[in-house]
């Protein structure tokens, strides 16, 4: 297999894609006998050089395929030459319910809304318009009621690789203990909650992999291909 | 619980609008389809407790329900008073506190099976963890959609969809509701002695009046709006129409610290999102 010919196919392809393409896709176009493994690695390559060539675009891995994509800092700059404003972002009603759909996947109406306290049909509507859920099925309880379960629009919208991209919701709740004992010791001795949350990570031990809202955790700006983590390997933190 | 029920009389010299008519003018009908402005519905009971359970640095575990009700009921009071919409889990929510807290208050506490004694808040706190967890999950997915945003695939410009929410700014129902119960607590501590006759403050006259100084400054603070109303009436009815412009979309709402004054932002409806 020739590295560098497999380096410009895969580049034309991509280059030629508005959407992600599937791995399996891209095994199947090249044509040399390349797996999976290889193309992954070739991808690597591309985006290495890339980023050593100070270009403005990497190769990203998302929704299950891979997909050229702008680096952030260039967001204005293509948002004045397609003449939009910020998309639209969805709503907080919007973004829990995707989450509890997003955890509990197939889960029922009844399901959310326990969580949520609110009834939440408007919501859902939104959601199954713009292709974000999907009806998966029914459940065997009572009544049937509808399964409701994230679709590949879901992944893209939020930039996923896949459903194990999200952070586990024991790494979430790790996260929110920490924050509270931040504060609680903050309180007690002064200063910023900030300040103690690194040191209380290290007491209370592992358990946050992805950190819940730290920028710095999202290697993807740098466009690295991550290799495939199970949600919950300890990260940057401690 | 009776002072709880709904479609108590309304407050004297109302104008407000309920069915929110008022935004049928506007000139991209579209843009509003399956819009959802009723400013609470974003939020639920469980999102208001939380919001108490926080600002008063309240232990989840371990509730101090008679102090919670009261807060909450209080909320609730003022929620209505501003004629926000409140969805009946509201009320579910005052029914079930009210009960725990009864529970709470009788002599033997409540046993299960195996004589293990029962914490009527328990189910409560459950509820609230798990909430929370997924409160904060979706803050998360805030982040990542924010990211991804910024980041372009090749092709033509994605259509813009239409929001399903009007950004408020950077502050809850909640906050405002808070921040509005602390300047109604000075306005009773400094009520005027001598005024006899009522302030008589319509809506109209207090949005036209929002929007004349939104028109002149581009930020300003919410208690600068409010110097020249001395009344309860008038404290209501002008943050009736700060809620209307920010429904409208003509104004953003920030908070610089929690539970502070608040700023308002003037907000072009066709522009840029000044939130961002």
């Amino acid at each position: 297999v020739d590295k560098t010919e497999m380096r410009e196919i895969l580049e034309a392809v991509l280059f030629c894609a508005d959407g992600p393409i599937r791995l399996s896709t891209l095994v199947e176009v090249l044509e040399n006998g390349a797996g999976p493994a290889e193309v992954r690695g070739a991808i690597g390559e591309l985006n290495e050089a890339y980023e050593s060539d100070g270009r403005a675009f990497y190769i990203e891995e998302i929704a299950g395929g891979f997909q050229f994509l702008t680096r952030p800092e260039f967001d204005e700059a293509v948002r004045r030459l397609q003449k939009t404003r910020a998309r639209a972002k969805l709503s907080r009603a919007g973004l829990e319910t995707l989450a509890i759909i997003a955890y509990h996947q197939p889960v029922t109406r009844p399901q959310i809304e326990e969580i949520r306290g609110v009834d939440i049909g408007g919501v859902l509507g939104t959601l199954l318009e713009r292709g974000l859920i999907r009806i998966s099925g029914r459940s065997d309880h009572v009544g049937r009621p509808m399964l409701y379960a994230t679709t590949p629009v879901f992944l893209e919208h939020f930039g996923l690789r896949n459903l194990s991209d999200l952070p586990s919701i024991e790494d979430i709740s790790a996260a929110l203990d920490r924050k509270e004992v931040a504060g609680d010791v903050a309180r007690a001795l002064g200063g910023e909650p900030d300040d103690f949350e690194v040191e209380i990570a290290a007491h209370l031990g592992p358990g946050n992999g992805h950190g819940t809202t730290d920028p710095e955790a999202d290697d993807v700006v740098t466009g690295g291909i991550r290799e495939e983590a199970p949600a919950g390997v300890p990260g940057d933190l401690g | 619980l009776v002072a709880i029920i709904p479609g108590r009389s309304r407050a004297p010299g109302r104008t407000h609008d309920p069915d929110g008519t008022s935004d049928a003018d506007h000139d991209d009908a579209r843009a509003y389809r399956g819009l959802r402005v009723q400013l609470p519905a974003f939020e639920g009971p469980l999102d208001l407790l939380l919001h108490l359970i926080q600002r008063d640095e309240i232990d989840i575990a371990d509730i101090p329900i008679a102090h919670i009700t009261r807060q909450y009921l209080d909320h609730l009071d003022l929620m209505r008073e501003l004629d926000l919409e409140l969805a009946g889990e509201y009320l579910v929510m005052a029914a079930t506190l009210v009960r725990i807290k009864s529970q709470m208050l009788l002599p033997s506490p409540i046993c299960d099976e195996d004589g293990e004694e029962i914490d009527p808040r328990a189910d409560l706190v459950r509820r609230l963890i798990e909430y929370r967890k997924f409160k904060e999950a979706a803050g998360m997915l805030r982040d990542r959609e924010g990211d991804r945003l910024r980041r372009h695939g090749r092709g033509p410009a994605l259509p813009e969809l239409p929001p399903d929410e009007i950004p408020i700014g950077q502050v809850s129902v909640f906050d405002l509701v808070t921040y509005l119960r602390q300047v109604l607590a000075r306005v009773a501590a400094e009520a005027p002695v001598h005024r006899v006759a009522l302030e008589s403050v319509s809506l109209e006259e207090r949005i036209a009046v929002l929007r004349a100084r939104l028109a002149l400054d581009r930020q300003f603070l919410f208690s600068d709006f409010l110097l020249d109303v001395r009344t309860r009436h008038g404290v209501i009815v002008s943050f009736m129409a700060l809620l209307e412009l920010l429904r409208l979309g003509e104004a953003l709402a920030v908070q610089e610290t929690t539970f502070d004054d608040i700023l308002i932002r003037r907000r072009d409806i066709r522009g840029q999102d000044r939130d961002a």
